[in-house]
């Protein structure tokens, strides 16, 4: 590659970060948005951690147990998931760093529909593209999570009908997979949905 | 156009997952076959109870290590809730079905049914794990897929485990190999039974796999296994 298109390329991305932190700090400086971040972070690590735990406790939730009992299991889950409870790991870590990109990628959206609906035609952003690529980022994330061979992840079952038992070690890396998908994923989304945050401000 | 294509990628996206997810969990469980225990030694409770609940576990997969060591700390309600009154008949049924990420699993395993074997498979099995628990898994090692892995275990490592095993019998037993066969053949059988890794729980009706919770998760598994 030429020095000048080494050149662009940083200066894209240079100027796509600066474009992302203005519209960062235009949208979390009003207090809805940070809640609607924080709501959006509680709710992924809580999805993440259920089914990254096996089918064990997801199948609790819909067993013929009393509500007390699954209240207790939800209970368990949300305490884990925000790290009260449990050890920590670098797919505890994963989890936590894709929940809290969603979480931003949540405040944007919340910010984005807000001021589509109050200022229509001000200017024209697609909303939709970037809900939809955040969305795939989510499928991609759950997806990923969990431990094939502990009998801890929800594509467990499928990769082991369709290839027997080394569906284990395949899953465990279509898992690593989608965790980079995810991560990919839900940074692309953020950034330009920061970029397009920053139009209403203007 | 464009933007039409895109939602249909996504929903068609959004259905596969919804139907992996489906499929998980109603996945028609392999029936689990004839109700008795495939090793004695490996039980708990009455063979008379009313459920007879099984557990497919591996010496070094570190969810089996979580829900053995929850009903370690909770035997004393075990024995009088589920085993006392006739209830549940707990059965281990021991694998090597992680030896793919752990060079010890194979190893562990055999000296599990050796222990069983002189009758000592849960005196064994609890000092194993606690032993393993102190020297690796309370430090992080051995505990996930990205985790540091514990390394490779002599012999004495599981000799030394437990006072209550005869060790000369332990070491003659791992040395000629004596229950490879036995632990190879019936992990054989539970990569049939089980969907989804270790640990994986068939109680009665209800069958699940993971495990990250505690004493009220355990009971609310038994209390599905149960209905």
């Amino acid at each position: 590659m030429s020095a000048r298109k080494t050149r662009r390329i940083t200066q894209r991305i240079e100027q796509n970060l600066t474009d992302f932190a203005a519209g960062f700090k235009l949208v979390f400086r009003r207090w809805q948005y940070v809640v609607t971040a924080v709501i959006v972070f509680l709710v992924f690590t809580f999805i993440l951690e259920l089914f990254s735990s096996g089918t064990g406790e997801l199948k609790l939730l819909f067993a013929g147990i009393s509500l007390g009992e699954k209240a207790q299991i939800m209970a368990n889950i949300f305490l884990r998931s925000i790290g009260l409870a449990g050890e920590f790991s670098l797919e505890a870590f994963l989890a936590i760093l894709i929940s809290a990109l969603q979480g931003v990628i949540g405040g944007f959206l919340a910010f984005v529909i807000h001021e589509k609906r109050t200022r229509p035609k001000t200017c024209k952003v697609n909303l939709a593209k970037d809900a939809e690529n955040a969305s795939i980022g989510a499928i991609a994330a759950v997806a990923g999570a969990g431990c094939a061979s502990c009998g801890t992840s929800i594509i467990a079952p499928l990769f082991a009908a369709l290839f027997s038992s080394s569906g284990y070690v395949l899953s465990v890396v279509f898992g690593w997979l989608m965790n980079i998908v995810a991560v990919v994923i839900a940074v692309l989304v953020m950034i330009n949905l920061g970029k397009e945050s920053l139009k209403y401000g203007k | 156009m464009e933007n039409k294509t895109r939602t249909i990628i996504l929903i068609v996206i959004a259905l596969l997952f919804i139907g992996v997810v489906i499929f998980g969990m109603t996945k028609k469980d392999s029936p689990q076959g004839e109700v008795i225990a495939w090793n004695d030694n490996m039980t708990m409770g009455s063979r008379d109870a009313a459920h007879h609940f099984i557990v497919y576990t591996d010496v070094f997969c570190p969810y089996c290590d979580n829900f053995s060591r929850v009903l370690e700390e909770n035997t004393e309600a075990l024995q009088e809730e589920y085993l006392d009154t006739g209830d549940v008949f707990l059965e281990y049924r021991m694998t090597d079905m992680i030896s793919d990420h752990s060079e010890n699993s194979t190893r562990g395993g055999e000296a599990a049914y050796c222990a069983a074997e002189q009758g000592k498979f849960w005196e064994f099995y609890e000092a194993i794990l606690a032993k393993l628990w102190d020297d690796y898994h309370s430090k992080g090692i051995g505990t996930s897929k990205t985790s540091p892995e514990i390394p490779k275990l002599d012999d004495e490592y599981y000799i030394s485990a437990s006072d209550e095993v005869d060790k000369d019998a332990l070491k003659t037993c791992l040395d000629e190999h004596q229950t490879l066969e036995t632990l190879k053949s019936n992990t054989r059988k539970a990569s049939r039974l089980v969907n989804g890794g270790v640990p994986y729980f068939a109680f009665d009706g209800w069958t699940g796999s993971g495990f990250e919770g505690n004493w009220s998760t355990v009971k609310a598994m038994f209390a599905a296994g149960m209905k």
